[in-house]
């Protein structure tokens, strides 16, 4: 049960693993606070979509579920973009076409098609969770890096529109100098390419100190167990 | 706008992959075979351009007010999922090679982030249902250079030794950045200073 949870968060990681949902982690991780909001409004429409999926999984048939798939997200999108347009117009506006766009994210499709179609509701929304926060988590690890050597900023929530400056913290030594190109559309493949394959770098070390554990259960014991608690993100 | 700036930014200063960052699913992956890859990139400039038509008269005459307009998401998920569909039904039955290419993946294509993103950003700017067709258009033809790029790239890499993290999607994003310079390079500015 817990690992429907916590695969999510590295192990099947949607962004850097599982390859879903590339298009918002590229687009809105100029600033941090902007990726956590986007991750936060796909966390929250990926947890009511697997939760009524898996409640109506039984009801509905097997050549409706595409459209009723699509039609139930696209009533989540709309509720997401019209709450962000009410409470935080300034960001709203920020995020762009993004919000909208949840209505097609191949993340909320693919877990609402693949797994809650399969499970019930508790491993479902487990599993949602899970997937959302990992997303996020990838979201805001992106988000931090561009905006850091981006623009040597960090910014904070919440923002106010009427003093912008607020809530945005300066790097030392990034601020005065920063690598604009890492803001623009090049930084974002770059970051996300190169964090990808450190994703995999590290998932090939993992495998290859199990692969020595299974080998050798003596001796390979207590090397793998320190292999892996060397990895900051195991 | 005028026609050639329309063209320009839908196509090249704006474009829907390496500037929006839009249709991302079926680019790591881009198809080998070239009548397959302009078959598919034809098949979705012409989703584009219907769909940019249509959501261009819908979203600016019918669908407006404070109302009504919460419908819009729904209707233009609708709207290119119809057309799509149609599109497919009728690559089905002349070219079903392609309809294989396109086929394979179908939750992706069937719910393309490029196809509806398009629409979008056709519909923020004041068009008329004539520009708005011929932005969606443009926004194929940008999709197309795309396509035809990343693929082009990725079959010479193949044949490179390349660390073995950064195999495959890490790669494809890499070599995406690079070619964004271009993009980024091709601006506005740039291109009326040459045009006039």
């Amino acid at each position: 049960m817990l690992k429907d949870f916590t695969k999510g968060l590295i192990r099947r990681n949607p962004v850097f693993i599982v390859l879903v949902g590339l298009c918002p982690a590229l687009a809105v991780t100029v600033q941090f606070a902007n990726a956590l909001v986007l991750g936060a409004c796909v966390l929250g429409a990926l947890l009511f979509m697997s939760l009524f999926v898996s409640l109506l999984r039984n009801f509905i048939p097997a050549n409706f579920r595409v459209p009723a798939v699509l039609l139930m997200l696209t009533a989540l999108a709309t509720a997401a973009d019209q709450l962000l347009k009410a409470l935080a117009p300034a960001l709203s506006a920020r995020l762009g076409i993004y919000v909208p766009l949840i209505a097609v994210n191949c993340l909320i499709l693919g877990r609402a098609g693949t797994f809650a179609f399969a499970h019930a509701p508790g491993r479902s929304v487990l599993d949602a969770l899970g997937m959302g926060t990992g997303f996020t988590l990838a979201l805001g690890l992106i988000a931090l890096v561009r905006e850091m050597v981006g623009s040597g900023t960090i910014t904070l929530l919440p923002i106010s529109a009427a003093d912008p400056s607020a809530g945005v913290v300066a790097v030392p030594g990034l601020s005065e100098v920063p690598v604009a190109v890492i803001a623009g559309p090049v930084g974002a493949f770059l970051t996300i390419g190169f964090l990808m394959g450190l994703f995999n770098a590290l998932r090939a070390a993992r495998e290859k100190a199990k692969a020595a554990r299974a080998a050798s259960p003596e001796a390979g014991e207590g090397k793998g167990r320190a292999e892996a608690e060397g990895e900051p993100e195991a | 706008m005028s026609v050639f700036s329309i063209i320009v930014t839908f196509a090249f200063t704006g474009n829907i992959v390496f500037i929006q960052f839009l249709g991302w699913c079926p680019l790591v992956r881009p198809p080998k075979k070239m009548p397959i890859l302009i078959g598919s990139a034809c098949a979705i400039a012409f989703v584009m351009t219907c769909s940019s038509f249509v959501a261009q008269v819908v979203g600016r005459y019918l669908l407006v007010g404070p109302v009504l307009s919460t419908f819009r998401i729904m209707f233009f998920v609708l709207l290119v999922t119809g057309f799509l569909y149609a599109t497919e039904r009728i690559v089905r039955r002349f070219w079903p090679a392609l309809r294989l290419a396109l086929g394979a993946s179908v939750p992706a294509v069937g719910a393309n982030c490029a196809l509806l993103g398009t629409v979008f950003l056709v519909l923020k700017n004041d068009f008329t249902p004539a520009e708005g067709a011929l932005a969606g258009f443009s926004a194929g033809v940008g999709f197309f250079l795309a396509l035809l790029i990343m693929s082009v790239i990725k079959e010479r890499l193949d044949r490179e030794n390349v660390p073995r993290a950064l195999r495959g999607a890490p790669l494809a994003f890499i070599t995406a950045g690079l070619v964004s310079l271009v993009f980024v390079a091709l601006d506005a500015a740039l291109l009326s200073h040459l045009f006039g």
